[in-house]
């Protein structure tokens, strides 16, 4: 048996949880297919993901129901302004039974954490999350503690109320993994909504994955093959949105300001294999790629003011780079 | 007024330059009265039946202008008479003249002009008679004799000068384009010659199409079917050469532009072209461009080997989809 052979078995046999999961998170979820895999690529790759979408989407449903199905310890953090960084991750407090302070910790010890309406708390708060969410570890006082694995932050942004709002910046966003845009769901699936949740029954999913396997996955990921001829066309992608001009790309020229950083090099390719993982193939192929590298590369692309004038979109652009540039 | 002066310039520098080489006019004069001056040879006239007052003596010279006469051309016939006014010469009056006759020639009208000149106390008189013809036909000719009637004004008696009868020589007609014009020969000739060269001109028009559409190549229509099997063909190379990953580009590169060409299918994702393969021709069909599409994803990307199965399978899959034929619509069947 080739070393091919072997991992596409592996995976085969290891991304049999991706089916069960999806299908018990949609027990609950009525469509929203896309940002469920998005999420599930998250898990995989250890990347936390920004949601964008209007109120009402089902965000929250659909983390909860992740953190059901998988077993594993979720918390909400609402973001308002009046909030404090001890508030998310933790502070001293005094016990006076001994005289000593004792560390509290803060909601971010979990899981899966959804940081609802990021952009509502002031910069500080922002920056120990985000902090946290880079180096995986959270020091109150004297004491530095680890985050436990598997560790995802979900955070949420309203793209239609911008006042009081504090905008997260473009270092920040990049820490991000993927940006996923959620939209409405279809006529068919909303109505299938309704019918949900206007019956009696409670709908709830239960756990068909444990964290070990989780874990255990992520491990199996790293192993799927990625051909040089596709980390050749990830790197042209990359390289499209920083050089358009070079690439043929003249309708691009000016509407670009800061093109994608080595972060998306690296966060295309650990996703590909992951969304490989989900099709249950041990090779990446351009189709993964394509696939994923909007959300990858949709806030990590600046556009210039030229590019708002015309109400140009960083997923046009993409869509402009995806179809100029060659697949192998 | 002023056309007549410029008309009279003209005759005198005609007269002194341009003057046809004439032989001298032989003129009757009347003997010279008594006192009366004699010009020079054949120039003098004087009144022959019992003149009255003192008469001057005249100079008579003819010419014709223009020198060379056509037919159906207008010419002058030009008579100039000359003389000195002395102190004691009488004011001349002059009998209107008849116009000298020629065959061939009609006369049209004549005129004339006078003229004084003075210089150191000598007055010199001229008077020129300027008869008009049309020659109606060529040939020889000569115009009559022309004579010139005066007297002293107030007495009754004339004196009579002449001049001798004038040979012209009338060419042929001159060819005239504006002479066409109203010519109904010539007319129908243009007419006739403008039918013809429209004619013509059509003629070479047809015939240079007809001649290039029989140089035109013959544009051979290839159908999406017969393209794709000979791009299969060409793929099937990279086969023989064990060229496997550019074999399978090569069937998927087939598929793709027969797709576009046959049902106007884009590729976007193997998940959607077999949906839409399916749909086009069988669900069958969309199974087996799948499991082709996997299979060439796994040489391209994953380094498989396939074996003469799998590759009997792929290229029988792409023939398959070009020679689909839908039955039921080409039979019209139920």
């Amino acid at each position: 048996m080739s070393e091919m052979e072997r991992i596409q078995e592996l995976v085969e046999k290891e991304s049999q949880f991706v089916d069960k999961l999806l299908s018990e998170v949609g027990k609950v979820i009525v469509g929203q297919r896309r940002m469920m895999e998005r999420i599930l690529v998250g898990l995989l790759c250890k990347g936390h993901i920004l949601l964008e979408g209007v109120p009402g989407l089902a965000k929250t449903l659909t983390i909860k129901t992740f953190c059901d199905s998988i077993n594993v310890k979720f918390q909400r953090i609402q973001f308002t302004p009046d909030l404090l960084p001890a508030d998310i991750i933790g502070t001293l407090i005094f016990d006076q039974r001994t005289g000593s302070f004792n560390p509290k910790k803060g909601p971010i010890f979990a899981n899966l954490i959804l940081a609802d309406e990021i952009n509502r708390a002031p910069a500080k708060v922002q920056s120990a999350l985000l902090e946290a969410m880079q180096e995986r570890q959270v020091t109150i006082g004297e004491g530095t503690y680890k985050l436990e694995e598997p560790f995802l932050v979900l955070a949420t942004q309203n793209p239609i109320e911008q006042e009081g709002t504090y905008p997260l910046p473009e270092a920040q966003v990049d820490r991000f993994m993927l940006k996923v845009l959620v939209s409405y769901p279809k006529k068919d699936e909303e109505k299938e909504i309704m019918e949900r949740m206007t019956g009696t029954e409670t709908l709830s999913a239960k756990p068909v994955i444990s964290s070990e396997e989780l874990l255990h996955a992520r491990q199996i990921i790293s192993q799927i093959y990625i051909d040089p001829k596709i980390k050749d066309y990830i790197l042209e992608i990359v390289f499209a949105s920083r050089t358009p001009l070079e690439y043929n790309l003249k309708g691009l020229e000016g509407l670009i300001s800061w093109g994608a950083s080595p972060r998306a090099s690296i966060y295309l390719n650990l996703a590909s294999r992951a969304h490989a993982f989900l099709r249950h193939r041990g090779y990446v192929t351009p189709e993964d790629v394509k696939s994923i590298a909007p959300d990858v590369l949709r806030h990590r692309i600046l556009l210039s003011y030229e590019a708002e004038a015309e109400e140009i979109v960083s997923d046009d652009v993409i869509k402009q780079i995806l179809e100029k540039i060659e697949v192998p | 007024m002023a056309k007549k002066v410029f008309l009279f310039a003209i005759l005198a520098i005609a007269f002194s330059t341009r003057a046809q080489n004439l032989p001298p006019p032989e003129l009757h004069l009347p003997a010279p009265l008594p006192g009366a001056t004699t010009s020079a040879q054949g120039s003098t006239a004087s009144a022959p039946q019992a003149p009255v007052g003192n008469l001057p003596s005249l100079k008579l010279s003819a010419s014709l202008e223009p020198l060379k006469i056509y037919q159906a051309e207008f010419f002058y016939y030009l008579i100039q008479l000359t003389w000195q006014k002395q102190k004691d010469n009488c004011e001349l009056e002059f009998k209107l003249p008849e116009v000298p006759k020629a065959e061939g020639v009609k006369a049209t009208g004549s005129e004339f002009e006078s003229d004084n000149t003075l210089k150191a106390e000598n007055e010199t008189v001229k008077r020129v008679y300027m008869f008009r013809y049309y020659p109606e036909k060529s040939g020889k000719s000569t115009l009559g004799q022309a004579d010139f009637e005066y007297r002293c004004l107030g007495t009754q008696a004339y004196a009579k000068a002449s001049a001798p009868p004038f040979p012209v020589e009338i060419l042929p007609k001159r060819f005239k384009f504006s002479d066409l014009k109203g010519n109904r020969n010539f007319q129908i000739f243009l007419a006739a010659t403008l039918l013809a060269a429209i004619a013509t001109s059509i003629y070479f028009i047809l015939s240079g199409r007809k001649k290039r559409a029989a140089q035109k190549p013959v544009e051979v229509v290839i159908t999406p079917e017969q393209k794709a099997l000979e791009l299969l063909k060409s793929a099937d190379q990279f086969r023989i050469a064990g060229r496997y990953p550019d074999y399978f580009l090569g069937l998927e590169r087939v598929l793709r532009l027969f797709l576009e060409d046959k049902y106007s299918i884009r590729w976007s994702g193997r998940e959607r072209l077999v949906e839409e393969v399916g749909r086009a021709t069988i669900p069958e069909l969309g199974q087996a461009v799948d499991q082709l599409l996997i299979l060439s994803d796994r040489v391209k990307f994953a380094g498989a080997e396939p074996v003469s199965a799998e590759l009997d399978r792929s290229h029988e899959a792409v023939r398959r989809v070009i020679e689909f034929k839908n039955l039921q619509i080409a039979g019209g069947g139920k």
